[in-house]
């Protein structure tokens, strides 16, 4: 079975960026605009593995990240965060919430195709 | 309509729409004809030039018909049934061409085309970009980009 | 990936749409925390879709502007005015490199710059006057030109495909004699908590060299218990590296772990190397999957479903989070057009199928007629529906004008403020584009023309901020937008003066208050005694008007003197569809706009009145109208010399002049579909544009506009346009 990933991001140019890549990748890609959204498609979308940004309106990707892990059937779902930041402080913080790996934006289709297929089988 | 074939380019063949005004054959590139139409009325358009016959409904757009005759300075066409109108689409406008009949489609090589005689008048000069001798025919190929109606520079 | 590209650059405008209405908000004292989350989001998205595109300026720009509005939301600094304001400049300068990224330009290196040295002091200040910001901006901005991944994921995955299991190592023995690693693992329960599998991460390893894997299963009871006590595996990996890996390359792999493993490196010297016997891989994947994935039958079901989800696109990601969220998508505007017109032929056609019914000589079948009046309502309410799509909010136009009175502001020395009221109001997306160029034009005359300086104002018993308002309502099937400041007002004795220099009046002719009002949009007319930096660019008033008048607006000007001025412009809904009067001169069909239409009347002789040069007048209620005969003033034939079996369609333009058309015969009014001439042809003095009728002909539509003489006025649809205008003294 193709591998699911749900992509989670306000912008939607990053949303394209994200779903061009891993589709060509081989992946089925489903996308979320927010946390929230995120949070209401994770049920429908079943994913294999979920990447999220961390500044969205309503739901930011903390709080989505702490959503995912609340759900007894996602507490071992790979969760990838893709963000511009870099800072020590949020990584702790992202990881701290449940997180399994963080992307600095820009990030290039073939590494982060690369690291997909290390987290998920 | 966006494939335009430009016969600027050289040592190339290409096909052409040979049609006849008075005792002239005429030609045009088939990259710019659309569709040949038999004559269907049009509205006369105010302060026009001459040769502009008035504009056609084709399926629903509004394009300017053109007496090529008069456009060529071979008098004025009255226009009856007998009358082809040629569609070509050139600098992304539509327009028809009246003229007599539409003779044949040929394919020639752009290399044999000839230069028009230096006796030229300006119209000719500026109208007709050369000839094709085809079986003892002379084929006149339209300048497609000169003919096409200008606007004139004084609105009034 | 220019499809991206262009995606990003669309999004940018919504963004900046986000960020402008938050600094007006800000501004205007309604602003709260989301506001400032909201125009922080836009700013960071604007940010991070540079970053990807590698725009290395707007990624900077971007960088600093969004480090003071996390200032802001996190409290560091305060909104006041100066930071207002200089949050304004940015969102200006940010737009610019947008647009000049967008564009593939450059702008030039001393652009903006003020503006980032500016922002990132405040943010310098923000944070304890450390320094630190200049550096951090330089080292972040590299960062996002940069490829950059975690470090902790960072690895040189080589041909690895996804089909690829995690096969781990192989499990031949390490080569003697060689310096290699032994990695002591162990994972503790959170580690799957977090998503992480150490077989993918031990595969990690292996692709780091040859490596064998021990996995020490004693404390694991029974294979169903694995999942509670995870970490009774502990695992022991023997790598013998490639060139180039060192420990700390090692760790990386283990960066996102820490904290969740027991983990402990050695490097262990050339020799002895203590090859283990590899326990069954089996056993050692056994664990990293714990029961988590519940079988997915019903995910092939749901894709079409999914696959419409994915469409739909919500442009109001910065939208404050209590609103709802309206299920957009986007399309290509063609298509729209394509269908608009489509919708167009459908009318038409259904017109003429409903012309062909009447001329049949049986009497009308009832069913029939029926089914045909069906189509005709059914038509007609697809046509509407069709054009509602085109529609969008004038706010994005009016917000890019807020824009234009800030920098003619500065520009002219003077302060005002632009209020909007009805921005919500829709328009069709063609008039807001086409709108942007003689608004424009008009805010900068309002401000450096119309707003006096700020010692006048007080001198006035003004307030020192001027206030120019932009305002849309739809009134009567039109949309009006009008633009009023409270200046001066029109000097009318100045205008007069500089109409009557130019020639443009004669010192005689008796003119209304409006009608000099009016005389500023006449080609030509400035009357700013030098030529400003702002409004004097060549371009006048006529070209506004001209502009406006090609989108089949009017426009009108107002100015009561020490109060301000009004300048109204009214647009049709749409582009597309107009009601208008059918008519037949010189057997032709024509059409005349209702709007221009105020009454028709067939006249007496004792009416009309003749002047020089067979110019006529027509008398109603005491005053004179100048008589164009319509098929004279076309070419169509010349003059007529007995109207009295003509038709007489009373028409008013913009500026409120009227005159009598005189045609052969007035046939119905109808809705007809616009069909533009420029597309195949080019304007045409005195017409419009053309549609097509029920019998499938063309008719043109009459420019009613460049029917009216009036001083001057010299309309190219008037053949005797010249002397038509001595007609005015009659007026």
């Amino acid at each position: 079975m193709t591998t699911k990933i749900l992509a989670v991001d306000d912008s939607r140019t990053m949303r394209a960026m994200i779903q061009t890549a891993l589709t060509d990748a081989g992946f089925d890609v489903d996308l979320a605009e927010d946390g929230i959204d995120g949070l209401d498609k994770l049920g429908g979308s079943n994913p294999d593995l979920v990447i999220t940004d961390i500044n969205m309106p309503r739901l930011d990707g903390f709080g989505m990240i702490e959503g995912v892990r609340a759900r007894p059937e996602c507490a071992s779902l790979p969760i990838l965060v893709l963000t511009t930041e870099s800072g020590e402080e949020l990584k702790q913080r992202a990881r701290t919430a449940g997180a399994t790996g963080w992307i600095v934006k820009p990030f290039d289709a073939e590494k982060l195709v690369a690291i997909i297929n290390r987290l998920v089988v | 309509m966006s494939e335009q074939a430009t016969i600027e380019t050289t040592d190339e063949r290409i096909e052409i729409v040979s049609f006849t005004i008075g005792e002239q054959a005429f030609c045009l590139d088939i990259g710019h004809v659309l569709e040949i139409r038999g004559w269907t009325s049009t509205t006369t358009l105010p302060h026009a030039p001459d040769y502009v016959v008035g504009m056609m409904n084709l399926r629903g757009a509004v394009l300017p018909v053109i007496d090529l005759s008069m456009r060529l300075g071979l008098g004025k066409t009255i226009p009856e049934s007998r009358h082809v109108i040629i569609i070509a689409h050139i600098d992304e406008k539509s327009v028809g061409f009246l003229v007599d009949a539409v003779s044949n489609i040929i394919t020639v090589n752009t290399e044999e085309m000839k230069p028009t005689p230096e006796v030229s008048s300006s119209r000719t000069a500026a109208f007709i970009r050369g000839v094709y001798t085809l079986e003892e025919t002379i084929v006149r190929a339209i300048d497609v980009h000169q003919i096409m109606p200008q606007e004139a520079l004084s609105a009034a | 990936m220019s499809d991206l590209r262009d995606m990003f650059f669309e999004e940018c405008d919504d963004l900046l749409e986000v960020l402008s209405t938050g600094l007006d908000d800000l501004q205007n004292g309604n602003s709260d925390a989301e506001t400032i989350n909201a125009m922080f989001r836009s700013v960071h998205s604007i940010k991070g879709g540079a970053g990807a595109f590698g725009l290395d300026r707007l990624i900077k720009f971007a960088h600093a502007f969004e480090n003071v509005l996390d200032d802001l939301r996190s409290n560091k600094i305060d909104v006041d005015p100066n930071i207002t304001a200089l949050m304004f400049s940015g969102f200006d300068h940010l737009s610019d490199l947008v647009d000049a990224a967008r564009e593939d330009n450059d702008l030039p290196d001393s652009e903006g710059a003020s503006v980032l040295s500016d922002l990132k002091l405040v943010t310098q200040n923000a944070n304890g006057g450390v320094a630190e910001e200049e550096d951090a901006s330089e080292v972040s901005s590299d960062d996002f030109v940069a490829l950059t991944l975690d470090v902790g994921l960072d690895l040189d995955l080589g041909g690895d495909g996804p089909g690829d299991l995690p096969g781990l190592p192989s499990l031949e023995p390490v080569s003697e004699g060689a310096s290699h690693f032994i990695v002591k693992f162990a994972a503790d329960p959170v580690l799957y908590a977090r998503g992480h599998d150490p077989a993918l991460l031990f595969r990690a390893l292996g692709e780091m060299g040859e490596m064998t894997v021990e996995a020490d299963i004693s404390g694991v009871a029974t294979l169903e218990s694995l999942q509670e006590a995870p970490a009774a595996i502990s695992w022991t990996l023997t790598l013998r590296p490639d060139d180039g890996i060192d420990e700390s390359t090692i760790r990386e792999i283990f960066e996102f772990v820490e904290g969740q493993c027991t983990l402990e490196i050695m490097e262990v010297a050339a020799e002895a190397a203590p090859v283990v016997e590899a326990t069954p891989v089996v056993e050692a994947e056994a664990p990293v999957k714990p029961a988590a994935k519940p079988a997915k039958p019903s995910a092939k079901a749901e894709a079409p479903e999914k696959d419409s989800k994915q469409e739909a696109k919500g442009g109001d990601g910065g939208k404050k989070s209590s609103e709802p969220r309206n299920s957009t998508i986007r399309v290509d505007l063609n298509r729209v057009d394509r269908l608009i017109n489509l919708v167009g032929e459908l009318v038409i056609s259904e017109a003429m199928l409903r012309q062909s019914m009447n001329e049949l000589p049986v009497s009308a079948n009832s069913a029939v007629s029926e089914a045909i009046g069906q189509l005709k309502t059914l038509s007609g309410v697809l046509q509407e529906s069709v054009m509602a799509i085109r529609a969008q909010p004038v706010r994005g136009l009016f917000q890019r004008m807020s824009r234009i009175v800030r920098e003619s502001s500065r520009q002219a020395g003077k302060t005002s403020r632009l209020v909007m009221v009805g921005e919500a109001t829709e328009v069709d997306k063609t008039v807001t584009e086409r709108l942007v160029e003689p608004l424009t034009h008009m805010i900068r005359n309002s401000v450096d023309h119309g707003l006096e300086k700020a010692e006048d104002r007080i001198a006035a018993g003004k307030p020192e901020m001027g206030t120019i308002k932009l305002e849309a309502a739809h009134r009567s099937g039109r949309v009006v937008i009008s633009l009023s400041d409270d200046g001066a007002g029109v000097n009318r004795e100045k205008v007069r003066r500089k109409a009557e220099e130019k020639g443009l009046v004669r010192p005689e002719d008796d003119l209304t208050d409006s009608d000099i009002d009016n005389l500023l949009f006449r080609p030509g007319f400035s009357t700013a005694d030098e030529i400003s930096q702002l409004s004097g660019r060549g371009v006048g008033m006529d070209v506004v008007r001209s502009e406006i008048q090609a989108l089949g607006g009017r426009i009108n000007l107002q100015s009561e003197p020490g109060k301000g001025t009004t300048i109204t412009i009214s647009l049709p809904l749409t582009l597309a569809v107009m009601e208008g009067m059918l008519i037949e001169v010189a057997g032709e069909s024509l059409v005349v706009p209702t709007v221009a239409l105020r009454e028709t009347l067939q006249p007496g002789q004792a009416n009309i009145h003749d002047f020089c040069d067979g110019d006529r007048g027509l008398s109603v209620n005491d005053s004179m109208l100048p008589i164009v005969d319509l098929g004279e003033a076309l070419g169509f034939r010349s003059s007529l010399e007995d109207l009295s079996n003509q038709s007489l369609l009373l028409i008013e333009g913009e500026s409120g002049r009227r005159s009598a058309l005189a045609v052969d015969g007035i046939v119905e009014q109808r809705e007809v579909v616009i069909k533009g001439l420029e597309q195949n042809y080019h304007s045409i003095p005195g017409i419009a544009a053309a549609t097509i009728l029920g019998n499938g002909k063309i008719a043109l539509i009459v420019d009613t506009d460049q029917m009216i003489p009036s001083p001057g006025n010299g309309n190219p649809g008037l053949r005797k346009g010249s002397e038509l205008v001595e007609v005015n003294s009659y007026v």
